[in-house]
């Protein structure tokens, strides 16, 4: 036989692997924005959301003793924010909330007044799910329970307006990400549908050759769900690029793609682009192996 | 020739149905080992219809047939692969996977069929060409080989798991008399070597150059020279 050169030329009426693996990339890749896109939104969200601050006004009349032992309950509030699992919260004398002040006015309220009328105060943050009104409200409440403390104030309108919006932005984005991947899925099973199709006459000679129904549905699996790891990696690969080159051009980006969850999001997309590639092909060769030559035509 | 009493088909009592439409009724006949039978018949009298049901592309709705020791009324879908590997099948239409070579074609048939040992497999795919007489055709693709040579290569794939009888339905019709004669030719010797052949055709010459017995629909019937004569000289 080594007289016949080896036949390297599109194969007539061949599965159309490439262009499947193809697809289901360009479909896994949008997903994989998407997917990122979320993330990012909800990051973005959450680090607005802990920065704002909560001021905790306390009562002249108290000691240094009485505001020290206020700290011991600050420290045991499980919705303040934490660093290193320590509760952050600082301590701003009235004084210091003076100079400040004298700072922002570029004039001494102080000779004007003639006297110190700000108080003592402690400023804490809020983990970011104690942002929405009805939590906002309880901690408010809880607050103010504590012994010495006379005041809570923080930009109310303010909090109320981010969450709302960052209620309806997640709302909109999920909803697109979701309608994303109705049409990912829509997408992958018609174009594996179609390639099956073509290869309906084919799957008939294969039974026709007395290959067992099972046999054949291992073999055109088999390549399902390689064109879905192969896809999936394709993708991941294009996503990885993609992020590479948003981060060069914004390097704030780089804090929000810790690695991990990048890798995460590559298996996810090899997971679902094998799962929706062997599930479609699946139905697509059992319908076929089911046809009789008639229903193929 | 000597033939054993055994038959390979069985044909009971048997109705044949195209779709829904009765075309075949009070089919009787068997085919022992090693026999070399024509089926005949105008275009649309019921041959390839009865070829179909003897290999189980066409449902059996009534009536008693055996192939290669195998009931195939009401035969479970399952049973139909392990049917085919006792028997041969060639085609009209070549029936090859136009998607890969012509080794290919036959490995697939072999793995198919449970075979797992890649030496014996390529002495297995070496001696079925040389048989059907084709050297080294196995890198090409189907549709670089010509009529013929297809028609070559799905006789070496029927021949493969050594089957006790070929089923052919027009195994001709798509070639020029030259090398239809060929084709003869090879069952010919292809049923010397003990295959039965069941040889659904057209062409009178075969029965002229190579007489044997004809099964022969007619009138919603099956004639059968060897229960009786009839002139199937002057068929088509």
């Amino acid at each position: 036989m080594a007289d016949v050169p080896h036949y390297k030329k599109k194969k007539l009426g061949a599965y159309p692997y490439l262009s499947v693996v193809l697809s289901i990339t360009t479909a896994l890749f949008v997903l994989g924005i998407f997917t990122i896109l979320l993330i990012d939104a909800r990051k973005i969200a959450q680090a607005v959301q802990e920065n704002l601050e909560i001021q905790l006004f306390l009562n002249n009349a108290i000691t240094d003793n009485e505001k020290l032992q206020l700290e011991l309950p600050l420290t045991e509030k499980h919705y303040i924010q934490q660093e290193a699992n320590q509760p952050t919260y600082s301590y701003i004398s009235k004084e210091e909330a003076a100079k400040e002040l004298t700072n922002q006015l570029e004039e001494d309220f102080q000779d004007l007044l003639g006297e110190n009328p700000l108080k003592d105060s402690y400023v804490i943050r809020l983990k970011a799910n104690y942002y929405q009104p009805t939590q906002l409200q309880k901690v408010e409440q809880d607050l103010e329970n504590l012994n010495g403390v006379v005041d809570v104030a923080y930009p109310r309108s303010l909090a109320k307006d981010m969450t709302e919006n960052i209620a309806t932005i997640s709302f909109i984005l999920f909803s697109f990400a979701l309608f994303m991947s109705i049409i990912v899925i829509v997408l992958i099973h018609n174009t594996i549908k179609l390639a099956l199709f073509s290869q309906r006459f084919i799957i008939r000679t294969m039974q026709l050759v007395c290959a067992k129904n099972s046999y054949e549905r291992k073999q055109l699996l088999k390549t399902a769900a390689w064109q879905g790891i192969n896809s999936g990696v394709l993708a991941f690969g294009f996503l990885w690029a993609f992020i590479a080159y948003a981060e060069s051009q914004l390097e704030e980006l780089q804090a929000l793609h810790p690695i991990e969850m990048l890798l995460v999001i590559g298996l996810s997309l090899i997971g679902i682009g094998v799962l929706i590639s062997v599930i479609s092909s699946f139905r697509a060769v059992n319908k076929y192996l089911a046809m009789s030559l008639d229903e193929l035509y | 020739m000597v033939f054993s009493t055994e038959p390979v088909v069985s044909v009971k009592d048997t109705t044949i149905y195209q779709k829904h439409n009765m075309v075949l009724t009070d089919v009787y006949f068997d085919i022992r080992k090693g026999e070399f039978v024509y089926l005949i018949g105008r275009t649309g009298s019921g041959k390839s219809s009865l070829l179909k049901i003897l290999y189980a592309d066409l449902p059996l709705y009534s009536g008693d047939v055996q192939v290669a020791d195998m009931q195939l009324f009401n035969i479970a879908k399952k049973q139909i692969p392990f049917l085919r590997r006792k028997i041969g099948i060639v085609f009209q239409d070549f029936q090859l996977l136009t998607d890969r070579t012509i080794a290919d074609n036959l490995f697939f048939a072999m793995k198919a069929t449970g075979w797992k040992d890649s030496s014996k497999m390529k002495q297995r795919l070496s001696d079925v060409l040389l048989k059907v007489g084709l050297g080294s055709v196995g890198n090409k693709m189907p549709h670089q080989l010509s009529g013929g040579e297809q028609q070559r290569v799905v006789i070496a794939r029927a021949l493969i798991n050594e089957p006790a009888i070929l089923f052919a339905d027009e195994p001709t019709g798509n070639l020029d008399p030259q090398v239809a004669e060929e084709i003869l030719a090879l069952f010919i010797q292809i049923n010397h070597s003990g295959t039965a052949i069941l040889m659904g055709t057209h062409n009178h010459h075969f029965l002229e150059k190579h007489p044997s017995r004809v099964l022969k629909c007619e009138k919603g019937k099956l004639l059968d020279s060897a229960v009786q004569a009839f002139d199937y000289k002057n068929i088509y």
